[in-house]
């Protein structure tokens, strides 16, 4: 499997749960789903990263209490200096399920809609309308953060 | 989106005004650049005209802008490394193996097998006589007539050094008095007399006792007193003297039991080669006063039991 793939798996259980012990165990699943899928199937590995990622996080987490952060750059996690995380951590509690990983997967992770619709088995229209609540929710969150002149990391 | 071409007004000056809420909606499609011509101008007109639909397009554009900055965020080799180490002794192999690669049917006989062997296991190791024979909370319908100690013999056979066969354990007999003879042979309870008796009455008690048991007792018992000073200071000797020459307290009472306030009370048994150094132990503090009777109790081989009162001497 290429590093690519694992570096999108990392990211996005990064994103998800900013918890450095549940997103090694998380992607460890995720990769040997997507490997093994990977096998059998014969579709795209955008798709299916979308599919195992999504699984993975339904059937473990999905309960799972959002906001924390606890992880470091000692644990492999390179965050560039003009990048806060205090934005995004609070999108990752308050938003939805579908609106925080739509944005991971679209605008993180740059997967296409279409992709993302079809390892969720929705429309694409769904996904356009679950990012555009999602982009205005972390917007709200993020103005007042210039990305221009972006603070400390935590 | 339109096709110019196949395309008709919807409304009367030919212009399409977007609602709010549909123009609400295409913002996010107009910030991708996904619109037509024509609906990008309506939504650029709409944008003109709300302030609410100009704060919405900030919002996009801030969130939009906020994660492609948090794309950027790198993942060392080291962690993606760790994340594509198998875990588990069982995965590398598996890996080595290329188990995935196997035809599906192989698999499932290897596994079917696996299922099989752990069964198997299972049966033979469990213990079943064991199993079987557990009853889980059921009342026994078993009646216990009576039950046999066979084991107290045996166990003091062990503690004693001698390892002879030993009688069950003494009790308490003191120096039997006239007055309560008749009692102890209606009564089998430890006697315990409350006054010092001299030793011709002890005798006495002794010859009748024997005259009672007839040729049944074959038995002795020492039975003794001896006065001393400073019976405080001198118990606690003599009771260590007994227990360094191998003896062991015989009744229920401790070695030096305070009888009254000016006895001391000593039933033990010792082995017999110490009585003579145990009598010249005694003498050194008084006249020790201890006579042999018959007694119907036996002791074993090589052992004597002894009843000392040491008393404090008058002044």
């Amino acid at each position: 499997m290429g590093e690519a793939k694992v570096r999108s798996i990392a990211l996005f259980f990064f994103f998800a749960f900013m918890d450095d012990r549940k997103i090694a165990e998380a992607s460890t699943k995720a990769l040997s789903i997507f490997e093994k899928k990977k096998k059998n199937l014969k579709i795209s590995d955008d798709v299916l990263l979308v599919a195992s990622t999504f699984f993975v996080w339904t059937k473990h987490y999905v309960g799972l209490e959002r906001g924390g952060l606890n992880f470091s750059s000692d644990d492999g996690w390179v965050v560039p200096n003009n990048v806060d995380l205090g934005a995004w951590r609070e999108f990752q509690k308050l938003a939805t399920q579908e609106e925080l990983l739509v944005v991971i997967w679209s605008k993180i992770l740059n997967f296409s809609d279409k992709d993302i619709a079809q390892g969720l088995g929705v429309s694409v229209g769904t996904i356009r309308y679950r990012l555009s609540k999602a982009l205005r929710k972390l917007g709200g969150m993020a103005q007042g953060i210039s990305t221009n002149k972006l603070s400390v990391v935590p | 989106m339109v096709d110019t071409t196949t395309r008709f007004s919807f409304s009367k000056k030919n212009q399409r005004h977007v609602s709010r809420f549909i123009g609400r909606e295409l913002l996010y499609d107009y910030l991708c650049g996904s619109l037509d011509e024509e609906r990008k101008k309506a939504v650029e007109a709409y944008l003109q005209t709300s302030k609410e639909a100009q704060s919405d397009f900030q919002k996009l554009q801030d969130g939009l802008g906020y994660a492609q900055k948090l794309s950027e965020l790198q993942v060392s080799p080291r962690l993606l490394a760790k994340i594509t180490t198998p875990s588990s002794y069982l995965t590398v192999l598996f890996q080595k193996a290329r188990f995935h690669e196997w035809p599906t049917g192989l698999k499932w006989g290897l596994e079917s097998l696996v299922v099989v062997f752990v069964i198997v296991t299972f049966l033979t190791a469990a213990p079943w006589e064991k199993l079987l024979n557990v009853r889980v909370g059921a009342p026994s319908s078993e009646v216990i007539l009576a039950e046999i100690n066979k084991t107290s013999s045996t166990e003091k056979i062990q503690n004693f050094p001698e390892a002879q066969p030993q009688p069950p354990e003494f009790i308490d007999e003191g120096i039997k008095s006239k007055e309560t003879l008749p009692a102890k042979a209606q009564t089998p309870a430890p006697e315990v007399p409350t006054t010092p008796v001299k030793a011709p009455r002890a005798k006495a008690v002794a010859a009748e006792e024997a005259t009672a048991e007839g040729p049944k007792s074959g038995g002795f018992i020492y039975r003794g007193k001896i006065a001393v000073t400073n019976l405080e200071a001198v118990g606690p000797k003599i009771k260590d003297k007994i227990v360094e020459l191998g003896g062991r307290k015989a009744g229920e009472v401790d070695l030096g039991w305070q009888k009254t306030p000016g006895s001391a009370y000593f039933h033990f048994t010792i082995p017999e080669v110490k009585y003579q150094e145990l009598q010249g132990f005694l003498s050194g503090y008084g006249h020790a006063n201890i006579d042999k009777e018959k007694h119907p109790r036996i002791m074993p081989d090589g052992i004597i039991r002894l009843i000392i009162t040491v008393d404090e001497a008058s002044k």
